[in-house]
């Protein structure tokens, strides 16, 4: 390796054994390489030792991704750096980061450290968490509550370093390696081999199709394939003009009506205004943000949640025609009124830094139930994070809403509902008291996971899989996938450093229970 | 009841300076309504409320002073509940420093009739100098309470606050008119509801220029009355007085436990087995 000797190996400190998803785990090293070539010599000593290894970035992730099972931590915590600004040969801006940079380093970056020429450039992924990390958001292919128009992050790169667990470093240009029927292409010469035609089978995990490019196949691979070791990161010019509105209602049906029929202004006008997102809150969600707002300072500049509203919606719209975005709100307005609600129950921001505020209610409900998680706990040690993110068809988004809400009423658990209702993707997290609840919780998990994959969903849509989830897509995807993927991973991983096979299948009673 | 609020367009980034006049570059960040005038704003609608008569809440006069893009702030205002907007524009009112700044709002409000309540936020994120609303209060010869961090009335014989001040609290109560200088911590502001926010994109702005007020001689408005000049903006110089401490973890730990009260000199726990299962 350049520049490193193997003193580069320290003691891995506790604190980087755990992450948000508050499973904690094992590690005797750890390294913080600075650049790929470190990475990659990190990568090669950990396998000339045998050490397993495990990839981190902020540690932001709530599915124990980033938790260590012993060996060595690679950390990318020191590869935090923006490379180089330039324009494509199309004229497009691109910014090449490390994979450690933060997102909200990095809008610092485009707002105070590019030239004053290109200020106002933004990157349109936003997965909420703004400590979370660039590469952290590829490894899970982060899909914020925007996706709704700009879906994935890795769909906004423009190419790749990529740092494979044997230690090359590979560079991927986007429409380089592309999948045809049989399979895909590698760096070097190599080729992938697959039936690239198999149905995604519960999961996107390391799913091909023809066509697809390589490098939004290892998007959301979870540092069970290799990691990010650059970015070029597509950028955009700000909206003219950018809307937020939260709908409040006192029914949730209410609520969901209108989802339903916002159904109709999706997709995009010839100029490009767009619904970005369509977001939902159920009762507990809500009722948990106006407990926390007083106690969470974050939460304090929300406006006031006093009212005894059951269901939100929350929308966010941007485009370069101001009074065409207006025109699409006055029509949003006349449906929330048909779905019974009342004018004064809106909160509407018109600008890119007013709606900041109105993010803070989405980031507000998964920060407040892991506050309550921590808080159970203290009594409840065996507790682990308890929580579903499948992804349906939005058609079935209201019964599956229904169903979350039927079973945990049958079962007497706690539990919130909210997320992405305009994609069909709905998080649901539950907070057993006690051990008979966190088995009932295991046992509903289990359920909505075998219905999703029944519908033709997805089991772990956002967040990734990690060890939280590994048993789930092994019970409950096709076999014919996962099999699949046990070939992909061998292929990318021949000597198992990363341990992707045994995290996405652990033993029945082990982690990956959720 | 009258019930005014004076508000102010602030940058909303990053602003510039200029290095020889002191003056804020406005064009250098894009304009946003000064953030403490929200809570202003909001005791001003919660004060309307509950000052209201059979006819409902009285209305809320925003004023403001600034270039024609300050018009943006009182539309936000118009958005969040204010029923009249109005804006102090001319070429002669620039660079006016915190004294011509109240001197020229004061003229706004006596054209428009001294409201008997006015409510200004505490300060403004850009001069940040705190001294516009007593100046204000001064010029129009009514009593002001500022440093506002609670309301516990408003009625229509009077009002009660509590005034943050240095080493305590004090309740103030009065009779009008007044003029109050909100805090952040005495109102939670609203949100502008949908059909609010569309509204105020076409809601009328009332535009005064200098020949409009009372009092239209330009030697008395701007920089060149102003009695206060910026001589240099810069980050406050930082002295740490206590040198951090370097120890390891069961160091850290026998310090805190033995600073705590009642535990000097006790023995400290050895530390835990470490996290949780793997």
């Amino acid at each position: 390796m350049t520049g490193k000797t193997e003193t580069d190996l320290k003691p891995c400190p506790p604190g980087y054994c755990l992450d948000e998803s508050r499973l904690s785990g094992q590690a005797e090293f750890i390294a913080f390489p600075e650049n790929p070539e470190e990475a990659a010599g990190v990568i090669r000593r950990a396998a000339e030792e045998g050490f397993p290894l495990t990839i981190q970035g902020a540690r932001t992730g709530i599915t124990g991704g980033a938790v260590p099972r012993g060996g060595l931590v690679l950390s990318t915590e020191r590869m935090n750096r923006p490379l180089e600004f330039f324009r494509d040969s199309q004229g497009a801006p691109v910014l090449r980061v490390q994979p450690g940079m933060s997102f909200e380093a990095l809008g610092n970056h485009l707002s105070r450290g590019l030239p004053v020429p290109e200020r106002g450039l933004y990157f349109p992924p936003n997965p909420t968490e703004s400590t979370a990390t660039l590469g952290g958001g590829f490894g899970c292919n982060a899909q914020g509550p925007n996706s709704l128009r700009w879906g994935g992050l890795g769909a906004h790169l423009q190419d790749l370093t990529w740092i494979t667990p044997a230690g090359e470093i590979w560079t991927l240009p986007r429409g380089r390696y592309r999948f045809d029927e049989t399979g895909c292409p590698l760096p070097g010469g190599s080729r992938l081999s697959c039936d690239s035609l198999l149905p995604a089978g519960g999961s996107r995990f390391l799913h091909p199709r023809p066509g697809l490019d390589l490098l939004d196949f290892l998007a959301g691979s979870e540092g069970l394939a290799g990691f990010a070791g650059e970015l070029s990161l597509t950028l955009r010019g700000l909206p003219a003009a950018a809307w937020g509105v939260v709908y409040f209602f006192e029914e949730d049906s209410g609520a969901l009506n209108f989802a339903e029929s916002l159904g109709q202004w999706r997709g995009e006008t010839s100029g490009g205004e767009a619904l970005t997102t369509l977001e939902y809150y159920d009762h507990s969600s809500l009722d948990l943000v106006r407990s926390g707002a007083s106690r969470t300072a974050a939460l304090r500049s929300l406006p006031p949640l006093d009212s005894p509203w059951k269901a939100a919606i929350q929308v966010e719209l941007e485009g370069e025609d101001s009074p065409l975005l207006e025109d699409m709100l006055t029509g949003h307005l006349e449906l929330f009124r048909a779905a019974g609600g009342r004018e004064e129950d809106t909160w509407a921001a018109g600008s890119l830094q007013e709606l900041e505020k109105f993010r803070l209610l989405r980031h507000g409900v998964p920060e407040l139930i892991n506050t309550e998680l921590d808080r159970l706990r203290r009594e409840l040690p065996e507790l682990r994070k308890t929580a579903g993110d499948f992804e349906i068809p939005p058609p079935l988004a209201r019964t599956y809403r229904e169903t979350y809400r039927r079973d945990m009423e049958e079962e007497g658990l706690r539990g919130f509902v909210f997320g992405h209702l305009g994609e069909g993707r709905l998080h649901v997290n539950l907070l057993p008291r006690n051990g008979e609840e966190i088995r009932r919780s295991r046992t509903l998990l289990d359920r909505w996971a075998a219905l999703t994959v029944g519908d033709g969903g997805l089991i772990a849509a956002e967040n990734g899989i990690g060890r939280l989830k590994g048993g789930l897509l092994r019970r409950y995807g096709s076999p014919e996938r996962w099999n699949q993927i046990e070939s992909f991973l061998r292929v990318l991983d021949p000597g198992n450093r990363l341990g992707g096979v045994e995290i996405l299948n652990p033993p029945e009673n082990g982690e990956g229970r959720t | 009841m009258r019930i005014g609020v004076c508000i102010k367009q602030v940058p909303g980034g990053s602003a510039r300076m200029d290095g020889e006049t002191g003056l804020l570059i406005r064009g250098s960040a894009q304009g946003v309504l000064n953030p403490y005038d929200y809570f202003a704003l909001e005791a001003a609608l919660q004060a309307a409320a509950s000052l209201a008569g059979p006819e409902g809440p009285g209305e809320v006069t925003a004023l403001t002073m600034g270039p024609p893009q300050a018009e943006g702030a009182l539309r936000e205002a118009l958005a969040l509940g204010a029923g009249k907007a109005l804006l102090l524009c001319d070429s002669g009112f620039a660079g006016a420093d915190a004294a011509i700044t109240a001197r020229t709002l004061a003229q706004g409000w006596e054209k428009l009739g001294v409201p008997e309540l006015i409510f200004c936020g505490q300060q403004t994120t850009d001069g940040d100098t705190a001294q516009v609303p007593f100046a204000l209060a001064a010029r129009l010869g009514i009593p002001a309470v500022g440093w506002v961090k609670a309301i516990e009335y408003f009625r229509a014989e009077g009002f009660s606050v509590l005034q943050e001040l240095s080493g305590g609290t004090v309740r103030v109560r009065g009779g009008y008119p007044a003029l109050f200088a909100i805090g952040r911590e005495a109102v939670q502001p609203r949100a502008a509801s949908l059909p609010r926010r569309l509204e105020a994109r076409r809601a009328p702005v009332t535009r005064w220029t200098l020949a409009d007020l009372p009092d239209p001689a330009p030697h008395r408005y701007g920089l060149a009355a102003s009695p206060t000049r910026v001589k240099r903006i810069y980050a406050p110089l930082g002295e740490a007085k206590t040198p951090p401490l370097r120890v390891d973890p069961g160091e850290a730990a026998a310090l805190i436990l033995g600073a705590l009260p009642g535990r000097e000199g006790q023995p400290v726990p050895p530390p835990s087995g470490g996290g949780g299962p793997g």
